[in-house]
């Protein structure tokens, strides 16, 4: 078979994209229900076509710069599964009857998987680029008029910034290794006999990247202000977007090229003489204190969500340092969980209408008038945070299993984690006049809320099955055991 | 009961003290004609409590006995009965408390004699401590007796002091210093418990004088001679363990207060035939013991002579004395108020109040910062870092 | 509300189906307790306060689960995670039926305690902590689970939840958890010194506790400390090591469950008297099904140190009857009351059964036992 076969899911998008390019030529009205529709058929196509890919045993199809492997295969479904959630729950959207912001964001999740599958370092930069203008572009087209040009602007501008550093990379790799492809590049390095300054900064720029693309803090700044305006769906779906695109970059680029597993044992051990692996941590610590204090010091609501769904990826970042095998497959399922995470968020928040400006004053007592949507919200959070019995606890319990003095600061992060949840939980049923429900939103919204609610949280209890995906996901790195 | 009693008949001590609760309950429905169910169910209760050879399962049965009587006092009395009935509740359970202790606690000896001497204090005396049964039905004096007499010898009977003699002058002390306030029927139960710890025998022979209790009719005298031979028999046996002016001392002093109460001693009016009636009861109970109980006659010597004499001489004094100054008779006033204070006015930081108030909105500062955080040149910012991080690795 | 309470049974009995086919011969006699428990909570809802809102149920039956999974694990961290699991939802419904308050949220939720609970119980995660340490976590953490209602005892409105679902399920949570905890995955340390003065301690901050309830005025919040009393009495009976206490310690978590839940919300009647006996039954006053478990629970024992602790439960039992000592009914005024119906008379025939149960303190645990083994043995 050709494995041309790999774009598939990319073609459909595409095809996706001209289709919507093609009513809004054709009918010069663009209907939003038709527009819907076929982003939806789109992605689920693509979905379904992904999961079709991934053969058993898992290959590795390496053609001209592409990959498919394990982990890249989890990801990719996962940006496919999340682009799918974003655009059903843009269904009820007041913004989305504009076909820009339809035709920009299936161009976010298509550019998006060129970045998790491809093989070579300036592809994926050309890739993110695109990721990067085409969501602020969705993002401005869901703004007042007046921010549009700031947006763009912006957007222009953190494009080319994270361009540049990425081209420096593609640059230094080239010269240092003669190779962009990430196999060869780590064939080189086991070959040894490399100048360490080159490489370090190699290294550097690699964590930089992820950093930024993942979000951590203070590492934020891809997406910037153009999510304070536009929808939910939009401002936390692509959030999440670029999260998985930053943890790849982690894995694919760091972990899986700079580290290799060591023999006998069932971790990984760094190649170069600057441990890849430490820098990693450190990155992922300071996002465990920093990623809830931020939210918690933030009062805005989208402000303070748009950080604290970073936590699960922190958290699994944090997991993935320690570069156990045991660890990594759990860390890497927490990518799955996230996803589910995101999309409950929009869901539940979309219900509930919140202005740009909401504060936590707006929150106060919300759980006596629409109690559904509120504790879907918190109940996401409490994911998110790691609270037991979500998948997020169990990860935690694992990693401090790990005899490592940074435990300490993953419990911080329970800690403050936890304070945020209890925060709004607490003020949710604060106040206000008791028993005074109006239900504002209608039974499939409920049903909808329920069926995420309930994969998340047989996700948390029935934690082995979806433990075994990420572990069997990095078997062809490590090998058979 | 019967069933037990004639399983358990080797066991005079058994035997007896059912037989004394029958005789009481007989005076009582003779009397009244009447009797209430749940009084039934109490009297039931405090029979098992005599029967019963373990403390736990007396102590047990004591308290549903308690609880019955209260619902007796609840259910039929008025607005302000009923909320005394359920405070009842909580004091018939302090005056079991001290047992209890000592039961878990695995006391013996003299401890255990102790604590459970605390209990039977609280159960009988109606001094210091207000009795809680004191208070209700003033007309019947059998509950009085199921809850203090009964309840006092199911605890006290379960007891061998054949190995401590000095309780019996150390609880007629005792009984001495509370009749100071308490009533003389308390007074003569508390001499039969102190007789008790002579000899079982003797304890049920003194105990066969309380149906006599139950009416109080003009028969209630004999109670007053009885409280002095159980005195003088208890005095008699303190010599042999405590010196002999010490015995001497003890047993004037103790003469001198114990016959105070009955010096105020008022029989109820009733006729003849009841008289004779609660006589006869106590005087088979009597006959019946000394037939079937082994008994050694007692010598009353000069210490028993000395209380006996004391207490004669008391009586009669204080009759006379009695018409012109009767207030040195009449009972001390007991403590007022509850054992464990009511908390009117509780720690204002305990109340129930509302919290601090959190500000929920965004501060100025904030919201700068945060603008910062998303705005480009955060970007370079980082990116200087990042040259640094580059120089200083190149470096 | 009746198509609730329908759904919210098949889902409550399949469950439990489910749990007990799947069980080994050992853990099925759990799942039995579970059931009669959150069965119990079920049945006794004379308010109908569960099948009030969907999400109630919805909660519910998943605490109800988190403890099914609990009670079947095969590791000690697993079961930690689920019994978080279900405290941390027990805390929701604390929050979602809570009347409305005010102030400074996390010092005065319940939601602060079953945080601090998976804080502790992620903490024993760390390798390198010695055994002791390990045990501290865990008894600090079943304190917790035992007093979560505490934290909230100075919110406006919480003495509401006196008698509650909330307060049940949080006793069947916290207990059915402890009860596991000590018979299957307690180290050998804890019966060891200076482990073993728990027997002392505990109720010893049970007593504290107790006297601390004097101070607040309103009979309904002293009632949540009794019941939180009540959890730590289950855990430290069952940690005795004694077979009989533990099977006491069974019985007083399925009596205090039961109980809450029949437990009358409105001030008494003293016309009604069946009531009043409801009512004074969720006390342990004698006569009532917590007095026989206590008398069980307090049985003679030959080891010092249960017996000084056993002494100090029946102090911190007496304080609360104490409350006794100034009760006053108010004069009768028309309150709207939901009738007398067969809950009720269930309540009052379980409540009277249990009651009955002293007279056979002789034999009643060689009986429990028997059952114990049949269960496991059907299965």
């Amino acid at each position: 078979m050709s494995s041309y076969h790999l774009l598939l899911p990319q073609c459909t998008i595409l095809i996706g994209v001209l289709v919507l390019a093609l009513f809004e030529i054709v009918d010069k009205k663009f209907h939003h229900r038709q527009g819907w529709i076929v982003h939806v058929i789109a992605l689920s196509l693509a979905f379904v076509q992904q999961l079709l890919l991934y053969r058993l045993p898992a290959s590795l199809f390496v053609t001209g710069g592409m990959i498919l492997d394990g982990t890249t295969q989890l990801f990719s479904l996962c940006v496919l599964l999340l682009s799918i959630l974003i655009q059903i729950n843009r269904q009820t959207e007041k913004y989305s009857s504009q076909s820009q912001t339809s035709i920009l964001t299936l161009g976010v999740t298509f550019f998006c998987l060129f970045a998790i599958q491809s093989n070579r370092v300036l592809f994926s930069v050309i890739s993110v680029l695109g990721m990067i203008w085409l969501a602020h572009g969705a993002l401005a087209t869901e703004t007042k008029l007046k921010e549009e040009t700031n947006l763009i602007y912006s957007g222009i501008i953190r494009g080319l910034i994270f361009l540049v550093v990425g081209v420096l990379l593609s640059i230094l790799c080239i010269s240092v290794f003669g190779e962009s492809q990430m196999d060869e590049i780590q064939r080189v390095i086991v070959r040894g006999r490399l100048r360490q300054p080159p490489v370090f900064a190699i290294e550097v720029l690699i964590l930089f990247l992820g950093a930024l693309v993942l979000g951590v803090p203070p590492f934020g700044g891809i997406l910037g202000r153009a999510r304070n305006h536009s929808s939910w769906s939009l401002s936390l779906g692509l959030t999440g977007l670029f999260a998985i695109v930053g943890t790849n970059i982690f894995v694919r680029w760091g972990l899986l090229v700079f580290t290799r597993p060591a023999i006998g044992v069932l971790e990984l051990e760094p190649l170069t003489t600057w441990n890849i692996l430490n820098v990693i941590r450190v990155i992922s610590v300071t996002g465990l204190v920093l990623t809830p204090l931020l939210a918690i010091l933030n009062k805005n609501i989208r402000g303070s969500f748009l950080f604290f769904i970073l936590n699960p990826f922190v958290q699994a970042l944090f997991a993935l340092s320690f570069g156990q095998r045991e660890i990594l497959g759990g860390a890497i399922a927490q990518v799955v969980v996230s996803v589910i995470i995101i999309g409950l968020l929009i869901s539940s928040i979309q219900a509930l209408e919140f202005s740009p400006t909401a504060t936590l004053k707006e929150w106060m007592a919300l759980g006596r008038t629409d109690m559904v949507a509120c504790l879907s919200i918190i109940l996401a959070l409490s994911s998110a945070a790691g609270l037991a019995p979500f998948y997020g606890s169990f990860l935690l319990q694992k990693t401090l299993s790990i005899n490592s003095s940074f435990g300490v600061v993953l419990l911080l992060n329970m800690v403050l984690s936890g304070f945020y949840v209890g925060r709004l939980l607490t003020l949710a049923f604060h106040g206000g006049t008791a028993d005074s429900s109006q239900p504002t939103i209608s039974r499939t919204q409920k049903m909808w809320f329920a069926a995420q609610f309930i994969i998340l949280i047989f996700m948390g209890i029935f934690w082995q099955p979806l433990y075994k995906y990420g572990a069997y996901s990095i078997r062809q790195f490590f090998g058979e055991v | 009961m019967g069933y037990f009693v004639w399983i358990r008949s080797g066991d005079p001590i058994l035997w007896g003290g059912i037989a004394i609760f029958l005789a009481m309950t007989l005076s009582e429905v003779f009397e009244k004609r009447t009797i209430e169910p749940f009084t039934v169910l109490s009297a039931l209760f405090f029979a098992q409590s005599l029967l019963a050879q373990n403390i736990g399962v007396v102590i047990i049965c004591i308290a549903f006995g308690d609880m019955f009587l209260n619902v007796e006092i609840f259910s039929g009395g008025e607005l302000l009965e009923k909320n005394r009935a359920i405070q009842n509740i909580c004091r018939s359970l302090f005056s079991l408390l001290p047992v209890t202790f000592g039961v878990l606690l695995g006391l013996k000896g003299h401890y255990f004699i102790f604590i459970m001497s605390v209990t039977v204090m609280l159960r009988l005396f109606s001094w210091p401590f207000p009795h809680w049964i004191s208070e209700e039905k003033k007309d019947s004096a059998f509950f009085n007796l199921l809850v203090s007499a009964v309840s006092s010898f199911a605890l006290w009977r379960g007891q061998d002091f054949s190995t401590f003699p000095e309780w019996a002058i150390i609880w007629m002390a005792i009984t001495a210093l509370l009749s100071l306030g308490a009533q003389y029927t308390e007074v003569y139960i508390s001499m039969s418990l102190g007789a008790f710890c002579i000899s079982p025998t003797y304890g049920l022979l003194a105990a066969a004088m309380w149906p006599l209790l139950v009416c109080r009719g003009k028969s209630v005298y004999l109670v007053a001679l009885f409280s002095a031979i159980a005195g003088a028999l208890i005095s008699e046996a303190a010599s042999k363990v405590v010196i002999e002016n010490t015995v001497y001392v003890l047993s004037g002093l103790s003469a001198l207060i114990l016959a105070r109460p009955f010096v105020s001693l008022k029989p109820e009016v009733r006729t003849w035939l009841n008289e004779v009636r609660d006589l006869l009861l106590s005087v088979i109970l009597f006959g019946l013991f000394v037939y079937v109980l082994p008994i050694q006659v007692p010598v009353i010597g000069p210490f028993g002579g000395t209380f006996v004499g004391v207490f004669i001489l008391t009586y009669i004094i204080g009759v006379v004395l009695y018409s012109k100054r009767p207030k040195l008779f009449e009972p001390l006033q007991g403590l007022r108020g509850p054992l464990i204070p009511d908390l009117t006015e509780p720690l204002s930081s305990l109340n129930e109040k509302a919290g601090w108030q959190i500000n929920l909105g965004e501060g100025p500062l904030s919201v700068k910062f945060y603008r910062a955080l998303e705005s480009e040149s955060h970007l370079i910012w980082l990116l200087g870092l990042l040259g640094v991080a580059l120089y200083w690795g190149g470096r | 509300m009746r198509l609730r309470i329908i759904v919210a049974s098949v889902s409550l009995i399949l469950s439990s189906a489910i749990a007990f086919l799947l069980a080994p011969s050992s853990r099925a006699p759990w799942v039995i307790i579970g059931l009669l428990c959150f069965g119990g909570i079920l049945l006794f809802d004379i308010y109908n306060q569960l099948p009030r809102r969907w999400m109630n149920l919805v909660i519910f039956l998943l605490t109800y689960a988190l403890i099914l999974c609990a009670v079947l694990e095969n590791t000690a961290e697993a079961f930690w995670r689920d019994f978080a699991g279900a405290l941390f939802f027990t805390s929701l419904l604390f929050e979602q039926n809570s009347k409305p308050w005010s102030g400074f949220g996390p010092l005065r939720t319940t939601v602060t305690p079953a945080l601090i609970f998976l804080m502790l119980i992620l903490a024993q995660s760390v390798p390198s902590l010695p055994p002791e340490l390990n045990y501290g976590f865990s008894l600090g953490a079943i304190i917790i689970a035992a007093y979560i209602e505490l934290f909230c005892i100075f919110r406006e409105n919480t003495a509401f939840n006196a008698g509650s679902f909330m307060s049940a399920l949080r006793i069947a949570c916290a207990g059915l958890g402890t009860l596991f905890y000590s018979s299957v995955f307690i180290p050998e340390i804890a019966r060891q010194h200076p482990f073993n003065l728990m027997n002392i301690v505990l109720p010893a901050i049970a007593a504290i506790v107790a006297l601390f309830s004097i101070f607040l005025k309103h009979w309904r919040r002293r009632q949540i400390l009794f019941y939180c009393n009540w959890s730590l009495f289950i855990f430290w009976a069952a940690l005795s090591g004694e077979t009989f206490r533990f099977y006491a310690a069974i019985g007083a978590l399925v009596a205090g469950v039961w109980t809450i839940m029949m437990t009358d919300h409105e001030s008494a009647n003293p016309q009604n008297q069946r009531e009043l006996y409801l009512k004074l039954s969720t006390w342990g006053v004698p006569g009532s099904f917590l007095f026989t478990i206590i008398i069980f629970a307090l049985s003679p024992t030959t080891d010092d140190l249960v017996r000084q602790g056993s002494a100090l439960w029946l102090l911190s039992f007496f304080i609360y009857w104490s409350g006794l000592r100034s009760f006053v009914f108010q004069k009768e005024r028309t309150t709207s009351k939901p009738e007398w119906d067969w809950r009720r008379s269930l309540a009052l025939v379980v409540t009277l059964v249990g009651a009955s149960l002293l007279a056979g303190i002789r034999v009643l645990p060689g009986i429990f036992s028997e059952i114990w083994n049949q269960v496991g043995g059907v299965r």
